[in-house]
């Protein structure tokens, strides 16, 4: 909360100055109504649409960050509130009939406003597609935040499962492959450098794989330290050699840890399958088999 | 000193255990209000004061309730259970993290199960080939027992893996269906796993058992008359669960069949009929539902240890017949005798 008041304190500082003035304009130029003449309905809508218009800018700065697009939003929501606001007054207190800048007030604040924040919303889309962009990798084409993973910024394994299944549903003729990339030693990371270091790693190796994998592919945090890459209309030999590359990059990869620097090595094991006509359960059993025999030792297979 | 303790007695340290758990979560939640509602908690108590408070099972089983509503996420239990043994809380967890081998760790987490585990009981027996461990529930919370089923075998899955250097052959059955998040169970306790099962088990063929880890160092000896004394502290050495099952067990055993009455028990606790149900209730349990789940440890027990037939266990069980033996297992478990045997 202070972090917020901290970031628009001038827009904030603004809209509440800009009330209190037209309270002021307002008690200066005319006469506080009887309590009889009052109209409650009148009172209810306009004010009640005032403090709507408060709760959306407060909604909106509270989930964005500073900015271009943020003081567009706010200044035309702010315009809003204003011209809300003085609609409200109109209800207690009486201005003469000359004065006629009360419409003025009222209707240039609300038009004003409402085309501030048409502009300010036609630039968020424009960022948010931006934003988009960047996050294809991550979530393809449908978006389901309840599935994000808390830790690094991937989906969790049941938006995998349903990205399958629909997949699965989609088309006849369904060629996709899966890597399954397990860290190897991660539990000694963990043990060596304590457990918000082995957040941390996970954290950067999900940026790793996730530059190296294609627009149209997509990464998972399954569990713990297991990525999967699920990897749409690509063969097995294909998907083979995109899991060799990315275990590469993992190995070449130099983690600095955070309080002292040291160099953390990083490798990791891949296995990969490719998906037949079968459930996203049966499918991601398979491929557990498959990183378990990739994972044991050469000397432990009989 | 009182012979047991209930759900409600001040048991835990808050700066054990809870303080951990807390450590855990607190960046989903760094006030600590929705981890310590309803625990009748403060945090400025339990990292302030010299004297922090002393906090019961039912606080610890409402502390864990919390965290699994808060993080929401599958994973919770398996990070809480990654942690539980392997974290520095007082002397008994020293003593357990310097175990010779894990024979004697497994007698250290039954001699100073209120310091280590204080929400289940460990249980365990070997038979010629494989040891077979079970955690049964210490706590009545039923709500959360999935949770803590999953939270101790992880526990003791990950304490055995750092104590040998790798993963050991585990084979671990669980009394409930496959959950949606399989996964997680895949990475975090390993691939041999069963479901729809009796009986939770854990089990690690014999040679593990025995297997030297290190050897036993003067500061071990020190370490454990420390636990020692701390749990000598404790209002008692035992809950009220565990001491009802063994005395059950015990008349199970000798096939004393006064003991199948809810009013021997009861005398044998030295507090009368009526309390005892009382006390069980505040476990949300009941005693036909504890002798119940004893047969069924007993019955597994007998099977696997003992190699007795169907109708042997039946009648040492204090059943009048095979059939009965039959419908009363098939009724706990769904299950009949002859799949009782872990594969």
């Amino acid at each position: 909360m202070p972090n917020f008041i901290r970031l628009h304190i001038t827009k904030l500082v603004f809209i509440l100055l800009s009330a209190n003035t037209t309270l002021l304009i307002f008690l200066a130029a005319g006469d506080v109504k009887a309590l009889s003449v009052w109209s409650g309905a009148d009172i209810f809508a306009e004010g009640g649409a005032g403090l709507l218009t408060l709760v959306w800018l407060y909604l909106i700065l509270k989930s964005r960050p500073s900015g271009r697009i943020t003081n567009l939003l706010t200044l035309g929501l702010g315009l809003m509130f204003v011209a809300w606001w003085a609609d409200t007054l109109d209800e207690f207190i009486a201005l003469p009939d000359a004065i006629t800048w009360d419409h003025w007030l009222e209707s240039g604040s609300m038009s004003l406003g409402l085309v501030l924040l048409t502009y300010g919303l036609y630039h968020w889309h424009h960022e948010q597609l931006a934003i988009s962009q960047q996050r294809q990798k991550q979530e393809r084409l449908v978006r389901e935040h309840r599935y994000f993973d808390h830790l690094t910024p991937l989906a969790g394994a049941q938006y995998l499962k349903d990205q399958i299944d629909s997949d699965r549903k989609q088309s006849r003729q369904y060629s996709s492959s899966l890597i399954a990339l397990d860290l190897d030693n991660f539990d000694a990371v963990n043990q060596t450098y304590g457990h918000a270091e082995g957040d941390r790693v996970l954290q950067a190796v999900s940026q790793i794989i996730l530059l190296n994998i294609r627009n149209q592919d997509l990464l998972c945090r399954l569990a713990g330290d297991r990525f999967v890459v699920l990897l749409p209309h690509t063969g097995e030999s294909q998907a083979k050699i995109f899991a060799d590359e990315i275990t590469n990059s993992l190995f070449h990869y130099a983690y600095r840890s955070y309080t002292h620097g040291e160099k953390i090595s990083i490798s990791a094991t891949s296995a990969v399958i490719m998906a037949h006509q079968e459930s996203s359960e049966q499918l991601l059993s398979r491929l557990q088999l498959a990183i378990a025999k990739a994972k044991t030792p050469l000397a432990r297979r009989a | 000193m009182c012979q047991w303790y209930t759900s409600q007695s001040p048991l835990i340290p808050s700066q054990g255990i809870p303080l951990n758990l807390l450590d855990l979560f607190q960046s989903y939640d760094p006030t600590c209000h929705h981890l310590l509602r309803s625990t009748k908690l403060f945090l400025s108590d339990i990292i302030n004061t010299d004297t922090p408070p002393v906090i019961s099972t039912h606080q610890l089983v409402t502390l864990i309730g919390n965290a699994t509503n808060l993080t929401n996420t599958p994973d919770t239990a398996f990070l809480i259970g990654q942690r539980f043994f392997n974290s520095d809380s007082g002397p008994a967890n020293a003593v357990l993290l310097n175990s010779p081998n894990l024979y004697i760790a497994l007698e250290t987490l039954q001699r100073f199960q209120p310091l280590l585990s204080p929400l289940m009981t460990l249980k365990f027996f070997h038979d010629e080939q494989d040891c077979f461990i079970f955690w049964r529930d210490d706590s009545g919370s039923h709500k959360l027992n999935t949770k803590l089923v999953e939270i101790m075998t992880v526990a003791l899955v990950s304490y055995c893996k750092r104590q040998f250097g790798q993963h050991p052959p585990w084979k671990i059955y669980f009394n409930y269906r496959a959950p949606n998040h399989l996964e997680q169970y895949w990475l975090h306790i390993g691939e041999n796993l069963y479901f729809n099962t009796a009986i939770c088990a854990m089990r690690i063929p014999k040679e593990y058992l025995f297997k030297q880890w290190r050897e036993e160092s003067l500061s071990y000896t020190l370490r454990k008359t420390q636990a020692e004394a701390q749990l000598s502290l404790l209002p008692a050495q035992q809950s009220l669960i565990s001491r009802v099952n063994c005395v059950i067990a015990t008349g199970l055993q000798t096939g004393d069949k006064r003991y199948m009455q809810l009013e021997t028990v009861a005398e044998a606790l030295k507090i009368s009929s009526a309390t005892l149900k009382r006390h069980l209730k505040f476990y949300n349990t009941s005693y036909q539902k504890l002798l119940d789940q004893e047969r069924l440890y007993q019955a597994v027990y007998l099977m696997h240890k003992e190699k007795l037939t169907q109708s042997a266990i039946a009648e040492k069980l204090g059943f009048h017949d095979n059939s009965s033996y039959r419908r009363s297992l098939k009724r706990l478990t769904g299950i009949l005798p002859s799949e009782l045997g872990l594969i």
